[in-house]
C-alpha cells in the first residue's frame, strides 16, 4: 500500500491541479504571450516582439505611476506596520473584556473595498464631510482631500492603513502569543525595563511575524488599485494620479491594449519577485528564528 | 471495489465537474429559435417596456423566443469587448454611434445589406430623416437606428421669476445666459450648468465655430476658437461661480442639484424628462445658448446584429421590430423612453402632445442644429486624454490654453 501512496496522492490532487494548471499557470503563460503582441480583443493577436516593452519604458505616464505605487509604498508601509504592532501589542494584555476590541479592529478588514471606500469618500466630503466638519471645529480648514491631486494619496494612505491594520494586528497578536513567558520572568528577575524587554525579547522573537507580515504588506501594496479607482471615480482628480494597477486596467478594458496592459503586468510581476527576493536574501540580517 | 478504483471513479467525478463549468450548452425549445438580446437603455427605468416590446415581437413572431439582458451603460461595451474576444456576443445588441466604428471596422457586426434588400416588407424611408445611414460602413448596413435623443437646457421657472427675469429663449447666446445667470446665483443656488468634459466640449467648441478635429480627422484641439469655448465653460465655474466647482458639488450629481432647486439652468440629455418629471416647482425646456452658431448634441442608438449569429433571419426580423415598428414605438413613446426613430408623423405629434415640458417639441426642434460625436480611432483613449487636461484646467493647475495644446500634443501622440 505504501508503495502507491504517490499515486493516491496525485490522484487525489488532480482535479485541483488540472485547474491551477489550466486556469492559473495557463492563463499566466498566455498572458506572457500576449505581451509580445498587438490585441484590441477582436481578432487574432499580431506578434510584435519587444515592442510594447520599449513603449512602456518610454511613455513618461509609466513613470508617474510607479512613482505614485511607490509613493503609497512609503507612506502607507511604516504607519500600518507600526500602528498594527502597537495594537497588538496592546490587544495582547489580559484586559478584560479584550476580545471586543480584537474584533473591533478587524471588522474593517472583512468589510469589501467597495464598502469602504465609498463611506470614506462621504467621510472625506469637504462640504459636508465628517472629517473636515471636525478639522473647522478646532478652527482649520480641511484640504479638499479627494479634488485636490496633493491629497489623493495621503488620503488613500489613510484609508488604507485604517482597512488593513486590523489584519496585520491578528499577525501580530498571534506572533506574540507564541513567545512563552519564560522569557519576561527571566527578564524581570534580572529588573530589565519594560522598554529593555520589548527591544531585547519581544522584537527579535517577533521578527519572523514582521517579515511575513512585510512581504504580504508590500505585494498588496504594490497591487493597490480598488481604493484609488472608486475614492477618485467621478472627481476631477480621477486620472491625475495614476498607480500602476490603474494604468494595467485602463490601457486592457478601456483602451483596449491587451498587449501594452499584459506587458505593465509583466513589469509589475518583475518588480514584485525583486522586490522578494531581496526580502528574502535580507531576512538574514535581523530575522531570528527561535 | 478497491481503494484505488474508487479514488479513480471520485477524481473522474471531480474533474468532470470543473469541465462542464465552461461548457456552454445549446438550447433548443420546442422547435423555437432563441436569440440573445444584450441592451443598456433599457435600465433603470424602462425594464418593463423592454418586456412589453419582446412580448410583442413573440407575438408577431412565434416560432422566435427572445432572451434579454440588460447592463449597465458603464459596464457594457468593456462587457461586450470581452464578448467579443471570446467569441461569445450576444445574436443582438445595442450600439451607439461613438462605438460604432470599432465594432464595424473589426468585423464582429453583422452585415444587415442584403437581408435588408430581400425583405419585401422593409424600406430605407420607413426611418426617419438620414437616419437610415447611420450605421453604415464602406456601404454595408450594420446596423438599423431604433432611437435618438438629445442635449437640451432644462430652467427652473420658479427661480426665474423669483429673481424677476424673463424665461430664456431660443435666442439667447452666451452672453445672456451669464448675465441671468448672475442674477440667479445667490446663498445655495447656482445660476447654470453644464459638464467640463470631452464630451461637452466637442460641443460647445462647434457653438464658437470651432471644431475638436478636422473633416480629415486631424486633431485641431489648440485653434483660438476651441480655446475661447474652453475659457467660457471655465469662467463660468471658477471666474463668475455663476457654476458650482467639483469641491462646491461634493458629490452631489448636477441633475439632483436641479431637481432640488440648487442649479438654475442646466444643459443634460432629453432623456432627464421622466426623472424630473415629478419635481416641485415648474420647469421647462429651451435650445442652448450659443455664442456664433448653434449647436446641439445628437445621440443615435442602433440594434446591431453579431457576425456569428446563427439564424440571422431571426436577428434582421428583431433588429427590424425594434427599429420600424409601430406598436414598439408605442411603447417608447408612452413611457418617454427617448424619441424613436421610426419614420410616422403621428409620432411626433403624440411626443409633442404630452404634458411635461410645455416646450417639447424644443427636443424635435434641435435635431435641425445637432452634431453627432467625433468619430476617431482609440476613441476612449483620445477622450480620456483630453479629459485629464481639461481636469487640470478645472483644478487650476494650468489655464485653458494650456489645457488644450497639452491636449493637442497627447491627441496627436495617439493617433500617430
Amino acid at each position: 500500500m505504501y508503495k502507491s501512496k504517490k499515486k493516491i496522492i496525485f490522484t487525489f490532487l488532480f482535479p485541483s491541479l488540472l485547474g491551477l494548471v489550466v486556469f492559473k499557470v495557463g492563463a499566466m503563460l498566455y498572458s506572457l504571450y500576449i505581451s509580445f503582441t498587438e490585441w484590441n480583443l477582436f481578432g487574432a493577436p499580431e506578434f510584435v516582439g519587444l515592442k510594447n516593452y520599449i513603449t512602456i519604458f518610454r511613455d513618461p505616464r509609466f513613470y508617474e505611476s510607479l512613482k505614485n505605487t511607490l509613493l503609497f509604498i512609503a507612506g502607507y508601509l511604516p504607519v500600518v506596520l507600526v500602528l498594527s504592532m502597537g495594537i497588538a501589542l496592546l490587544l495582547n494584555s489580559k484586559v478584560k473584556r479584550v476580545n471586543i476590541f480584537r474584533g473591533l479592529f478587524f471588522l474593517p478588514v472583512i468589510t469589501s473595498w467597495v464598502a469602504v471606500s465609498m463611506i470614506w469618500k462621504g467621510l472625506l466630503n469637504p462640504e459636508f464631510g465628517i472629517i473636515n466638519s471636525i478639522i473647522e471645529f478646532f478652527g482649520g480648514t480641511g484640504p479638499a482631500w479627494l479634488q485636490d491631486p496633493a491629497f489623493v494619496l495621503p488620503s488613500v494612505i489613510m484609508v488604507s492603513v485604517w482597512k488593513d491594520v486590523g489584519f496585520l494586528s491578528i499577525i501580530f497578536l498571534g506572533g506574540l502569543q507564541g513567545i512563552s513567558s519564560e522569557y519576561y520572568e527571566a527578564a524581570q528577575i534580572d529588573s530589565a525595563s519594560k522598554w529593555q524587554q520589548f527591544r531585547k525579547i519581544t522584537l527579535p522573537l517577533l521578527s519572523p511575524t514582521t517579515f511575513y507580515a512585510l512581504i504580504i504588506t508590500i505585494i498588496n501594496s504594490f497591487q493597490v488599485f480598488d481604493q484609488i479607482w472608486i475614492m477618485t471615480a467621478g472627481e476631477p482628480t480621477a486620472d491625475l494620479v495614476p498607480v500602476m494597477v490603474t494604468e494595467i486596467y485602463k490601457n486592457s478594458f478601456q483602451y483596449q491594449k491587451m498587449g501594452y496592459a499584459t506587458a505593465l503586468s509583466w513589469i509589475l510581476f518583475a518588480i514584485i519577485i525583486g522586490v522578494t527576493i531581496f526580502q528574502n536574501v535580507m531576512q538574514k540580517k535581523w530575522v531570528h528564528y527561535e | 471495489m478497491n481503494k484505488k478504483t474508487a479514488a479513480m471513479v471520485l477524481c473522474t467525478v471531480m474533474a468532470a465537474g470543473v469541465l462542464t463549468g465552461c461548457g456552454g450548452a445549446e438550447e433548443k425549445k420546442d422547435g423555437k429559435t432563441t436569440i440573445k438580446y444584450a441592451t443598456y437603455s433599457a435600465g433603470p427605468d424602462h425594464l418593463e417596456d423592454l418586456d412589453k416590446m419582446v412580448a410583442e415581437f413573440e407575438k408577431q413572431n412565434p416560432d422566435i423566443k427572445v432572451e434579454t439582458e440588460v447592463i449597465g451603460y458603464d459596464d457594457y461595451f468593456t462587457k461586450l469587448q470581452t464578448q467579443a474576444s471570446s467569441k461569445t456576443l450576444p445574436d443582438v445588441f445595442e450600439m451607439n454611434y461613438e462605438n460604432f466604428n470599432t465594432y464595424a471596422g473589426n468585423g464582429v457586426l453583422l452585415d444587415l445589406t442584403e437581408l435588408a434588400e430581400k425583405d419585401e416588407e422593409f424600406s430605407e424611408d420607413m426611418l426617419s430623416g438620414n437616419s437610415y445611414e447611420y450605421f453604415q460602413k464602406d456601404g454595408k448596413l450594420y446596423g438599423l437606428t431604433e432611437k435618438m435623443s438629445d442635449v437640451v437646457m432644462y430652467y427652473n421657472k420658479d427661480l426665474f421669476d423669483e429673481a424677476g427675469l424673463d424665461y430664456p429663449t431660443e435666442d439667447w447666446t452666451w452672453k445672456e445666459e451669464l448675465e441671468a445667470a448672475q442674477t440667479l446665483t445667490k446663498e445655495g443656488v447656482y445660476g447654470t450648468y453644464a459638464p467640463v468634459t470631452y464630451n461637452e466640449l466637442y460641443k460647445t467648441v462647434v457653438q464658437n465655430g470651432g471644431a475638436l478635429f478636422d473633416e480629415n480627422g486631424t486633431p485641431t484641439l489648440g485653434s483660438e476658437e476651441n480655446i475661447e469655448a474652453f475659457q467660457w465653460m471655465l469662467d463660468k465655474m471658477l471666474e463668475y461661480n455663476v457654476q458650482p466647482t467639483p469641491e462646491q458639488m461634493s458629490g452631489k450629481s448636477p441633475e439632483d442639484m436641479f431637481k432640488n432647486g440648487e442649479v438654475a439652468m442646466i444643459r443634460t440629455g432629453s432623456w432627464m424628462v421622466t426623472t424630473f418629471a415629478d419635481t416641485p416647482f415648474e420647469w421647462d425646456i429651451v435650445q442652448e445658448p450659443g455664442n456664433t452658431q448653434k449647436a446641439h448634441h445628437v445621440f443615435a442608438d442602433a440594434v446591431v446584429g453579431s457576425a456569428a449569429a446563427k439564424n440571422k433571419e431571426a436577428v434582421w426580423k428583431f433588429i427590424k421590430f425594434m427599429s420600424t415598428d409601430s406598436t414598439a414605438a408605442e411603447i417608447r413613446l408612452d413611457s418617454s423612453w427617448d424619441l424613436p426613430a421610426v419614420n410616422d408623423e403621428s409620432v411626433q405629434e403624440k411626443y409633442t402632445s404630452q404634458e411635461k415640458p410645455e416646450s417639447r417639441e424644443v427636443i424635435f426642434d434641435v435635431m435641425e442644429t445637432g452634431i453627432m460625436p467625433p468619430v476617431v480611432d482609440h476613441y476612449s483613449e483620445v477622450q480620456n486624454a483630453i479629459n485629464e487636461e481639461l481636469n487640470r484646467a478645472i483644478i487650476g493647475e494650468q489655464s485653458g490654453e494650456e489645457a488644450l495644446q497639452a491636449a493637442q500634443k497627447k491627441v496627436t501622440d495617439i493617433l500617430k
